[in-house]
This record gives C-alpha cells, sequence and structure tokens, in this order.
C-alpha cells in the first residue's frame, strides 16, 4: 500500500483527538467498527493529519524532523513504524 | 395532545396517540410514566394504527441490526430523517412497525399493526425494539450515551462493569448485589453528563423495576483472570476501553463523533479501569480496599 492509497482511505475514518493521541475508528460498509478501533501517538497523530494525496516519504520525514526536533533518520524510522501500523490497520 | 409522558433518564418523552385504539406499554416501562409534569419534552413519539404502504423505501438500508441470524431492524435515509423497519423479536422477519424520525430526531412517527391485548385490539409504540430505538436516538440527540454494562450503586458511589459478552458482567451485578450494593441495571445503561457530573440510569426492561440512578465515579473494563487486578487507563487507552461496549448505530461519522467526544469528555473526570476479575465476592472487597 502507497502513500497515495493511505492518504485516500483516510475517509473511511472516524477519528477524535484524545489529549496527544488520536482514535481511529474504521469505517466498514459505511459501518463503525468500534472493536478495531486503533489509536496513534503524537507522532502518528501528526503524520495522520499532514498525509495528504500530494505526500511523499522525503517531506514526511522532513515534517516530523521539523515537529519533534529530531534527526532525519530518527524522523525516517518513526515515519516506517507508522506506516507499517497504518498498513496493518487497513489491511486488518 | 398528550396521552402520556415518560421519564427515561430523566428525558421526557410525549406519546401522542393518533389512531382510534388505545394504546399500551410493556410491563417495564410502568415505572417510567410521569403522572404530573410541567417539563418540556426532549422528543415526541406519535402513534399511529397501521402501517402505510407509502413507507416503503427506494433505496437499500443504511444499516440492518441482526440478532442470532434474526433480522431486528432496517434503517433508511430518506428526505427528511430516517425511515426504520422494525421487526418482530419473537417472529422472525415480521414487519412489526414502520417509524419516521425527523432529521432533528426529535419527533418519531410510529406505525404499529394493532394487536390483541384482553380481547382487544390495542397499540404498542414502544414494543421491543422499538422502545430501546427511540431511547438510543436520545441519547445520540443530547449529551448522552448508553452502554452495555452492569451498573451498580455502593453506597451512592456509581459503578459501571463494561467488557464483551461473557465477560461477566451480570456476575458482578449479583456479587455486588450480595455485598448489599443497589442494582441499577445489569444489562443496558445510560450515562447523561449534567452539568459537570456524569449520571447513570436505568432504562426500561421486558420485566418491571423501579426507575435507577447514581452519580458516575468509576468505570471497569472487565476480563476474567486468576487474581483480582486493576489498571487505571488514561487518555486514549480509557477511551478504547469504553467505547467499544457502547450500543451504536455507527453509520455516520456524526453518530462515532458524537460517542468519542462524550467518552473523551467523561474520561477527564471520570476513571476507567481494566479489572481482571475472579468471580467471587472477594473482587467487591478488592475495589472497595481500592478506594480507601
Amino acid at each position: 500500500m502507497d502513500l497515495n492509497q493511505i492518504a485516500r482511505n483516510k475517509q473511511n475514518f472516524a477519528t477524535k483527538k484524545v489529549g496527544e493521541d488520536l482514535v481511529l475508528v474504521p469505517m466498514k460498509d459505511n459501518v463503525a467498527e468500534m472493536n478495531a478501533m486503533f489509536t496513534l501517538n503524537e507522532v502518528g497523530s501528526f503524520v495522520w493529519d499532514n498525509l495528504n494525496e500530494e505526500s511523499t516519504r522525503e517531506l514526511l520525514s522532513l515534517a516530523i524532523a521539523e515537529e519533534f526536533e529530531v534527526d532525519e533518520a530518527t524522523a525516517k524510522t518513526d515515519l516506517e513504524e507508522f506506516l507499517l501500523q497504518i498498513q496493518d490497520m487497513m489491511n486488518g | 395532545m398528550v396521552n402520556l409522558r415518560l421519564s427515561i433518564a430523566d428525558f421526557v418523552i410525549d406519546l401522542i396517540n393518533k389512531s382510534e385504539l388505545p394504546i399500551k406499554l410493556e410491563d417495564g416501562y410502568s415505572d417510567f410514566v410521569l403522572e404530573e409534569s410541567t417539563a418540556t419534552a426532549s422528543v415526541q413519539v406519535i402513534a399511529h394504527a397501521g402501517i402505510p404502504d407509502s413507507l416503503q423505501p427506494a433505496t437499500k438500508p443504511i444499516y440492518s441490526a441482526d440478532f442470532e441470524g434474526n433480522k431486528l431492524w432496517e434503517i433508511f435515509r430518506i428526505e427528511d430523517g430516517l425511515l426504520f423497519h422494525v421487526y418482530s423479536s419473537t417472529e422472525p422477519y415480521q414487519l412489526q412497525q414502520v417509524a419516521k424520525l425527523n432529521a432533528d430526531l426529535t419527533v418519531w412517527d410510529i406505525y404499529s399493526e394493532p394487536v390483541l391485548d384482553d380481547q382487544k385490539s390495542v397499540l404498542f409504540p414502544l414494543l421491543y425494539p422499538m422502545g430501546p430505538l427511540v431511547m438510543y436516538y436520545l441519547t445520540a440527540k443530547f449529551d448522552a450515551i448508553m452502554i452495555h454494562g452492569s451498573g451498580i450503586s455502593d453506597n451512592g458511589l456509581g459503578r459501571i462493569f463494561t467488557g464483551v459478552s461473557g465477560q461477566g458482567k451480570t456476575t458482578m451485578a449479583k456479587l455486588w448485589f450480595d455485598a448489599g450494593a443497589e442494582v441499577l441495571n445489569d444489562d443496558r445503561l445510560i450515562i447523561r453528563n449534567q452539568n459537570g457530573t456524569y449520571q447513570i440510569y436505568n432504562t426500561p426492561m421486558f420485566y418491571q423495576d423501579e426507575q435507577r440512578s447514581a452519580e458516575l465515579k468509576a468505570i471497569y473494563s472487565i476480563h476474567h483472570s486468576k487474581e483480582n487486578t486493576l489498571i487505571k487507563t488514561e487518555g486514549a487507552s480509557a477511551v478504547a476501553g469504553v467505547t467499544p461496549n457502547l450500543i451504536q448505530h455507527g453509520y455516520t461519522k456524526d453518530l462515532i463523533s458524537h460517542h468519542l467526544k462524550f467518552v473523551t469528555q467523561m474520561i477527564d473526570t471520570i476513571p476507567v479501569y481494566k479489572l481482571g476479575v475472579v468471580p467471587n465476592n472477594s473482587v467487591v472487597e478488592f475495589i472497595r480496599d481500592y478506594d480507601r
């Protein structure tokens, strides 16, 4: 699943910010699956908010590095962890 | 003209009979009838006799509820609100009622087929599962939720034990009853935000019970365990511990957002715990000791 697919799938989730975290509720066939609720941490929440169909890995990594004041390697690792999590959930 | 007023979770529900037949309620509603009240109704239920052909849906349902293989109700979107086809809970696929709910979620028109009661034709506008549907949309309209759980009042401390089926909600209610607590209900509860405090209410069931309520002090998401354990959850984890057990028709993001918003606000003041339960009276003392 590439970034564009993930960005397009965002519309199939209801979301709610809880503190720094973001709760995601998947909607399947227009019905919420509350038991498949998913939580993103602060970094994941930031990526989710900034992810759109124009996004690239490079741009998102740079944005993470700037927002959380981490080096680019750390930002890339964080992004890949997020993408793995999110793909698991979307394929769920 | 209002024929009957109900008070459920301190919501006033007006029943207006537009038919020539008398309207009746299941026994579980008898203690929820308001004898005298000038309070403003939260919702109006207008009862009609017979199901008109004109209320056949033109589209596919947007939501369908089934229980043990039987259809309970279907929801259709219509121009000015929602249309419900409600099926008998005892005779599979027997259409029991058709109901329209306005877009503002404040007026129900419920068309019921007459039934014989003591050899007289009568209407049961809130016959299960119609009544719980009316209650659910009350909570969706206002600052409230419905939840599967056991609610108890332990010397005025309201506690809710929630979890998926089979994790011991009813057992917990019995254990607390044996320990002297009041059981509000062991299945379905309404929680309301009343100016920053959270109140638990029982709702009419198929059996008769009085109106019960208590101020909510803690929610416990329960699971079987070899020993009693209690872990306080925070933030998203607390939301995830409560929200899956809400009674919900999650066919729009608006409804989901309503539920998530309520729970997120509630956990700011009401602690949510993961409770591992040994199903005997030790768990009652375990929780009471924790609070001391």
